[in-house]
């Protein structure tokens, strides 16, 4: 048998015992409790986990494309000396690029003033002054690195572990292992804003998880979950009479043959009415102070001319896509992934790279400093990450010489940071060489990356595990040797 | 019944015999001896003593606890506990792990038992257990016997001892019953009739039995009944779509490339059409296999032998800028290898392809091996018919039954025409005619040519000729103009351009100063793009053209409306507009007046040349069927429409000529090729049988005839347990895509092989599999779950109950239409557009991703035709467990959510479904609101409701009726478009918020 199914077969035996006379009140919520957005079905004992856990809760915003950590994080002096100047061949010789073409590449220094913040000096460059601001509780990670150049691959392999097709994202993983701790929103939630990233819902999958692991899309307006509105022209009071109908109907059937998921279904559909409930209220800033509002830049218009991140509203979404994140946390969402596409900055480096950070820098920084007033970030682990890095060699994908003012994909070596959720703010890890080009110092894969992050939670990453076409599968790819960074850990 | 001692066990190749014994006892016997030593989810391979079994006891504890470090991957001292030979080996430590007889003497054992933290094995977690040591001690003291993995052993087809009167499904009863009552228990009993057919329909079509099917089975007490209704279902062409689906589940098919940039396929959808057709005509296995796998090398490969390669290129294709064409090449050469592994033979190879298997015995070497009989493939394109065979054949059969039942028009047409014809007075007729006042336009000469034609001697590049005809002529149906070569011209003519050829804008015939209407205009050859109709449009700027046809005589012919009496009194005018430039005019020409009747007129030149042949009759027919009769010539027309459009390109596989060389990747990098190693030759893993090779080089279509041949011990096994699995929710062996040492033991073992047996006696094919099978009283019994036994088999391995099983995404979304009576059955062609939310649409990252969504029928198609676009598919299709293609897929999940709940009860879909059934249950004649009620639940679920399950609709129904009595614009609102005649909107959206709750019974999307 599927250990998946063993599980659900646990839960439901669990069920017949308690509900073997009827369905009544208790076992609905005993029904509650188990099934629905996955509680305590994890390969973990219910609710717990292997160690104790700092984290309980994730906020990972994801800058799909992949924004150059050579102008926001990671300063690098002496490409103002080498601008210009070709690369020595032997750090080229087994590099591949998109669109380089090596042969008349040459070195683009960043035209960003970099200054250091914090206690620890932490250095960040003048596109993100509000997140500089947050210096002491951010843990950044400049030797982070992957093995894939391409995007959807890329992107793959930092959601899900792995560049193979299939396989559930972090927030499936967390949820199977974790369960969620509002019954009445979905465990794992996706907000977007601009256009759509190159893995689009792969980026979300459960892979070979049951689908109640997967990502569930929210939106920033309108309708926050997909089918959440009664259809048009039903009211309320007709849709509980209704229910209750179907409620009766179901269990009379579940008297009749006994079959668990009979159970389930009726569990189900009350959950998806109480969705009905949560989740829009759950989207209603009506309660949210203005000074709030104004910290996260809910309602703000779009300060730049609008680049390839967004048009329009974009500026605005983002922001309250960071709000409604708390929010969705303080209501026990296990894990909340906001995703922004186009950080892919081939050209155009400079206006682009403003926009965006423009975007980002003033809600990232109001949702760490929200959190932590609200004694959030104790336990809420939020994550700035993307596939890769950009290279210090400016891009020339038709061989000219002079660098057309982009960047090409960077594998080898890129920045992330993290904050809150168990990891020691103030710290900037690992080091890269003085151009940015390799890993110089403590390297982390992005499957180590994975692994510190389940430790966070109180999971040992070798053993949560779910068995899949005869393999032990995990968040850190099996065919890989992931560690805990023990640094990173408060 | 002997007593057990009485019975002489013999083993042999890892299963019994039972000697002298009838079939019925012989399974009962074994049974019992069975059921003494294991529990269902472990029986095979269980030996008829207390001795230690290899497969059962062993080989678990060693793949468990031991194979992560002494496996294919890690080998550390030398050890490898996935093959015999690397368990004997001898290590590095020179002390033998494993000293046949003698456990005392095995380090296996000394390190096992070790209290020494750095001596024990395994080195971290919990030391074995007691029990676990003493099986291997015992285990190595009996001589450590090693056994090959059972999935790899042969296919044993010697049991049972089936007598010769037994049927299919007794057989398969039998399997499953006689150990169930060895252990003490009973089958259930035979699900009710509703229940029964809708099971059946569900399972066999994914659609819905009428009520009256469902009434009409119920009172049928024949004894074929059943079979009846199987029959018929085997038969439906919703069968291909049904089995068809799971196939493209496994051939993880979808209608885009799939990465970031996921582009569009827009004929991929005819692939599907093929595999349709493959389910629907029994297409045996072994063709199946060979068709996909190398279609292409089959000897005269047909257009839909070769298409069937398309299998092959469902793989994912990266269009991202900046990747490396080659990296993308080897990624889906790995998916080939990989979905041919998985799909036909339940083996997951994958991980060999960056070292050995760490726990199957399969090297990194024999990896490659498969990886080269794809490395020697080429992507392509071809040309195929759009039609596919079947559906081509469909239309000519409608055609061809029409011409039959028109038969007695076609003889009094016969009859008509050969009347005319033996009145020969009445036939059409060619008469030279002379031309008066020639004149050119431009001021040049026509100069008559003693042939009665006339050469056009001018200088303008425009021009046009005309003439007049005072000749009396009777009964004028037609103006022949004929266009001459001529010597003087350059390049030989008809045309005075320097390559021969010219344009007639306009042929026009005037009488009294007025117009003489042209009804057609024909022509023995046109140039493309400049038809002869083009000269009688009205539109002098197109016209007839004769490229590249040049330097030979041609004609047109201009057929009048109405017959035409010309004389001197009475004279017509000629005109030949030709105004196109640059000397495009015609050089020499001759015109001719047809005369005689016009009903013969259009009538072809080889009907009269057949006239005195042996095939007159048939020449005719053709023509009268084909143009003449009102009935058969639309269908005609149609088939030949089909014929015009009917190419289409699609992605196949063919040969590369001559091949690629393939060597191992190191760690799977394609950027190292380890060409020490030497060069990778095609071929199959060593543990099985060896394939045979038609020429120097094994190909593709040597692997599939090895993958389908009596010897291969797996196609055939996981064949009948994926079959086995759409049919009761869950495989003999339950992990239906994994047959490797991780995958699990066959509950029912002999069933299996029988099975694999049976279907290869049946030629491979699938609808007598299926037939044996629903034909048993095992898939015939209740799925009602039983207080004895699920807590004793939780997972009903023993089959003491049918599964209920909720159905698959697509027949999720069929099943509402269906009962709505939306649903299209249209079968094959291309992909739909469903109704798609803007944000889903925006999850794409291509910007220029458009999705129109269809209308009328179009949007009402079975889900299964949904454009499954990667990287943004429908939630509708998602949400419940439909796989996301790509990766190949062999069973979905089935899960049970709360989002499941608001898409069935808000979505567009299944709103409009709600509607639409409201309209249909509306429709039905005068009845009570409760026989209503009644009538629709059955629609949905097939049986009678219980009263106690009719009373909460009708109190639903009574509240909604008087809210909607009081808010006209809600009930507007909730009717949407599918507002029913007659009926007031009150009334109506009081039925719809009612019958959506019987659309959401959990039993309404469950086959039970």
């Amino acid at each position: 048998m599927h250990p998946i199914e063993q599980i659900q077969q646990l839960t439901r035996r669990n069920f017949l015992t308690t509900a073997a006379s009827g369905l009544g009140a208790a076992a609905l919520n005993a029904m509650l409790l188990e099934d629905g957005f996955g509680a305590s079905s994890s390969g973990l004992q219910a609710g717990g986990s292997h160690f104790p856990a700092k984290a309980k809760r994730c906020i990972f915003i994801f800058m799909a494309g992949a924004p150059s950590q050579l102008d926001l994080f990671d300063p690098k002096p002496k490409l103002k000396e080498l601008h210009l100047q070709k690369m020595p061949d032997s750090l080229l010789e087994n590099m591949r690029f998109a669109f380089i073409q090596k042969e008349t590449a040459v070195l683009s220094a960043s035209k960003r003033r970099f200054q250091q913040h914090g206690q620890s000096g932490m250095w960040f460059s003048e596109l993100l002054p509000n997140i500089a601001t947050c210096a002491d509780d951010i843990c950044m990670i400049k030797s982070m690195h992957t093995d894939q150049f391409n995007h959807h691959p890329g992107q793959l392999l930092m959601q899900s572990g792995t560049a193979e097709f299939g396989h559930p994202t972090i927030g499936s993983w967390l949820n199977y292992g974790l369960g969620s701790e509002n019954k009445n929103l979905p465990g794992y939630v996706v907000l977007t804003a601009g256009r759509g990233s190159s893995g689009g819902a792969t980026l979300w999958q459960s892979g070979f998880l049951p689908s109640v692991y997967e990502g569930v899309l929210f939106r920033s307006s309108g309708e926050p979950v997909l089918n959440l509105n009664n259809p048009p022209g039903l009211p309320d009071d007709l849709q509980r009479d209704g229910l209750d109908a179907l409620a009766a109907l179901n269990n009379l059937r579940y008297q009749k043959i006994q079959d668990p998921e009979i159970a389930s279904r009726i569990a189900n559909y009350e959950l998806a009415y109480r969705m009905q409930r949560a989740a829009p209220e759950l989207s209603d800033l009506t309660g949210e102070k203005q000074s709030t509002l104004d910290a996260y830049g809910v309602g703000r218009s779009t300060a730049l001319k609008s680049g390839r991140g967004g048009s329009g509203d974009a500026w605005s979404v983002f922001s309250k896509n960071c709000l409604l994140a708390r929010r969705m946390i303080e209501r026990g969402v296990r894990f909340v992934n906001i995703i922004h596409a186009s950080w892919d900055h081939h050209s155009n480096l400079d206006p682009e790279l403003e926009f965006n950070a423009g975007m980002a820098d003033q809600p990232i920084a109001a949702l760490i400093k929200d959190l932590k007033q609200r004694g959030l970030l104790e336990d809420t682990l939020v994550v700035w990450g993307a596939e890769f890095g950009r290279t210090p060699l400016g891009e020339n994908r038709r061989g000219q010489r002079k660098p057309n003012t982009g960047r090409d994909h960077h594998p080898n070596a890129f920045s992330m940071f993290m904050a809150g959720g168990g990891v020691r703010g103030g710290t900037s890890y690992g080091e890269t060489d003085e151009i940015g080009w390799n890993v110089t110092e403590n390297p982390v894969h992005a499957n180590d990356f994975h692994a510190t992050l389940l430790h966070l939670f109180g999971i040992d990453h070798e053993r949560l595990t779910v068995k899949h076409h005869g393999a032990d599968h995990r968040l850190t790819s099996i065919t890989r040797e992931s560690r805990v960074i023990k640094d990173l850990l408060a | 019944m002997p007593s057990l001692k009485s019975v002489k066990v013999v083993r042999s190749a890892g299963n019994f015999k039972l000697c002298g014994l009838p079939y019925r006892w012989a399974v009962q016997v074994r049974f019992r001896l069975l059921n003494a030593l294991c529990l269902a989810s472990a029986c095979f391979g269980a030996h008829a003593s207390a001795e230690i079994d290899f497969v059962k006891d062993i080989r678990p504890i060693l793949a468990n606890h031991c194979t992560s470090c002494h496996g294919g991957v890690k080998k550390r001292s030398g050890l490898s506990f996935i093959s015999e030979q690397g368990a004997f080996a001898v290590p590095k430590s020179g002390v033998p792990a494993i000293r046949k007889g003698h456990p005392e003497l095995s380090e296996l054992i000394t390190r096992i038992v070790s209290t020494d933290p750095d001596e024990r094995m395994p080195p971290d977690g919990d030391p074995l257990t007691e029990e676990q040591i003493r099986k291997l001690e015992e285990w190595i003291r009996a001589g450590a016997p090693w056994e090959r993995y059972w999935s790899f052993e042969p296919i044993d087809v010697s049991a049972p001892l089936v007598p010769p009167t037994a049927d299919a499904s007794e057989i398969i009863d039998s399997f499953i019953r006689d150990p169930l009552r060895a252990r003490g228990f009973s089958a259930s009993p035979k699900a009710d009739r509703a229940t029964l057919i809708r099971r059946l329909y569900l399972d066999l079509t994914g659609l819905l039995p009428s009520v009256d099917s469902v009434e009409a089975f119920e009172n049928d007490s024949a004894s074929d009944a059943v079979e009846r209704v199987v029959d018929h279902l085997l038969g439906s062409p919703h069968f291909g779509e049904r089995w068809g689906r799971h196939w493209l589940d496994q051939a993880r098919y979808a209608d885009s490339d799939g990465y970031e940039k996921d582009n569009a396929r827009p004929n991929a959808w005819r692939w599907r059409q093929w595999v349709i057709d493959a389910y629907n005509r029994d297409m045996p296995l072994d063709q199946f296999v060979r068709e996909q796998l190398a279609g292409d090398l089959l000897p005269n490969a047909s257009e839909e032998q070769q298409l069937a390669t398309a299998f092959h290129r469902q793989t994912l294709f990266n269009r991202e800028g900046g990747v490396d064409p080659e990296e993308d090449r080897v990624k889906r050469l790995v998916d080939r290898v990989n979905t041919t592994s998985s799909a036909w033979m339940g083996l997951t190879v994958g991980c060999s392809q960056c070292h050995d298997h760490p726990y199957d015995p399969f090297t990194q070497r024999e990896y490659y091996q498969l990886f080269a009989f794809f490395n020697d493939c080429d992507e392509r394109e071809i040309q195929i018919n759009r039609t596919s065979v079947l559906e081509q054949a469909k239309i000519e059969q409608v055609f061809m039954e029409a011409c039959k039942a028109r038969g007695a028009a076609f003889k009094t047409w016969r009859n008509e025409f050969l009347q005319r014809v033996s009145d020969g007075s009445e036939l059409p007729k060619y008469q030279n005619v002379q031309l008066g006042k020639p004149r050119m336009e431009s001021g040049g000469a026509l100069e008559a040519q003693g042939d009665g034609s006339w050469f056009a001697n001018g200088k303008a590049d425009r021009d046009t000729y005309t003439f007049i005809i005072t000749q009396k002529i009777d009964d004028l149906v037609g103006v022949k103009l004929e266009v001459l070569t001529d010597k003087r011209l350059p390049a030989g003519g008809p045309g005075w351009v320097a390559h021969g050829n010219f344009v007639l804008n306009r042929f026009y015939l005037e009488q009294g100063g007025k117009a003489v209407p042209i009804s057609s205009a024909s022509a023995d050859f046109s140039q493309r793009g400049w038809d002869v109709a083009k000269a009688i449009d009205g539109d002098e700027k197109t016209g007839w053209a004769i490229s590249p046809e040049m330097n030979k005589n041609h004609y047109a012919e201009f057929h009048l409306a109405q017959t035409v009496n010309v004389s001197a009194s009475n004279p017509l005018t000629v005109s030949l507009v030709q105004n196109y430039g640059s000397r495009h005019l015609i050089g020499r020409f001759r015109l001719k007046a047809l005369s005689g009747d016009v009903k013969m007129l259009n009538l072809p030149s080889h009907l009269f040349a057949a006239l005195e042949g042996p095939d007159r009759n048939a020449v005719l027919e053709k023509y009268y069927f084909e143009h003449v009769d009102e009935v058969t010539k639309p269908l005609f027309a149609a088939l030949n429409t089909r014929e015009k459009e009917r190419l289409m390109k699609v992605r196949v596989m063919t040969a590369k000529s001559g091949g690629r060389p393939t060597y191992v990747f190191h760690r799977g990098d394609f950027l190292q090729p380890d060409k020490d190693g030497g060069l990778v030759m095609p071929n199959t893993h060593s543990i099985f049988p060896a394939m045979r090779i038609r020429g120097e080089k094994a190909d593709r279509l040597d692997l599939a005839e090895w993958l389908v041949s009596a010897e291969n011990p797996l196609t055939a096994r996981v064949r009948v347990n994926k079959v086995w699995a759409h049919l009761f929710g869950r495989g003999l062996v339950s992990t239906v895509d994994d047959f490797g040492t991780r995958g699990a033991f066959p509950t029912h073992p002999e069933l299996l092989d029988w099975l694999a047996g049976r279907y290869q006696e049946h030629d491979w094919r699938l609808k007598p599999l299926v037939k044996d099978i629903v034909m048993s009283a095992t898939y015939q019994q209740s799925a009602a779950h039983r207080k004895d036994l699920e807590k004793i088999d939780p997972d009903n391995a023993w089959l003491f109950r049918q599964n209920r099983v909720r159905v698959e995404a697509e027949i999720v979304r069929d099943l509402y239409l269906d009962a709505a009576g939306l649903l299209s059955r249209e079968i094959g062609g291309p992909s739909f557009f469903p109704p798609l939310p803007e944000e889903v649409r925006k999850q794409s990252y291509a910007s220029k991703f458009k999705w129109t969504t269809s209308t009328g029928a179009e949007r009402y198609r079975r889900g299964m035709y949904t454009f499954f676009k990667r990287t943004a598919p429908d939630p509708n299709l998602i949400t419940f467990d439909c796989p996301d293609a790509n990766v190949a897929n062999a069973q979905r999940g089935r899960s049970n959510t709360p989002i499941q709940a608001l898409a069935t009860l808000h979505n567009e879909v299944f709103v409009e479904a709600a509607q639409a059934f409201s309209k249909r249950v509306l429709s039905w004649p005068a009845m009570s609101d409760e026989e209503r009620l009644r009538q629709a639940f059955r629609t949905c679920v097939a049986r009678k409701p219980e009263q106690g399950e009719i009373d909460p609709l009708i109190t639903l129904l009574m509240k909604s009726r008087a809210y909607y009595v009081e808010h006209g614009n809600d009930a507007n609102d909730l009717i949407g478009k599918h507002a029913a005649d007659g009926i007031k909107a009150g009334e109506q959206a009081a039925w719809i918020a009612t019958l959506r709750i019987i659309l959401n019974l959990d039993e309404f999307i469950n086959r039970g």
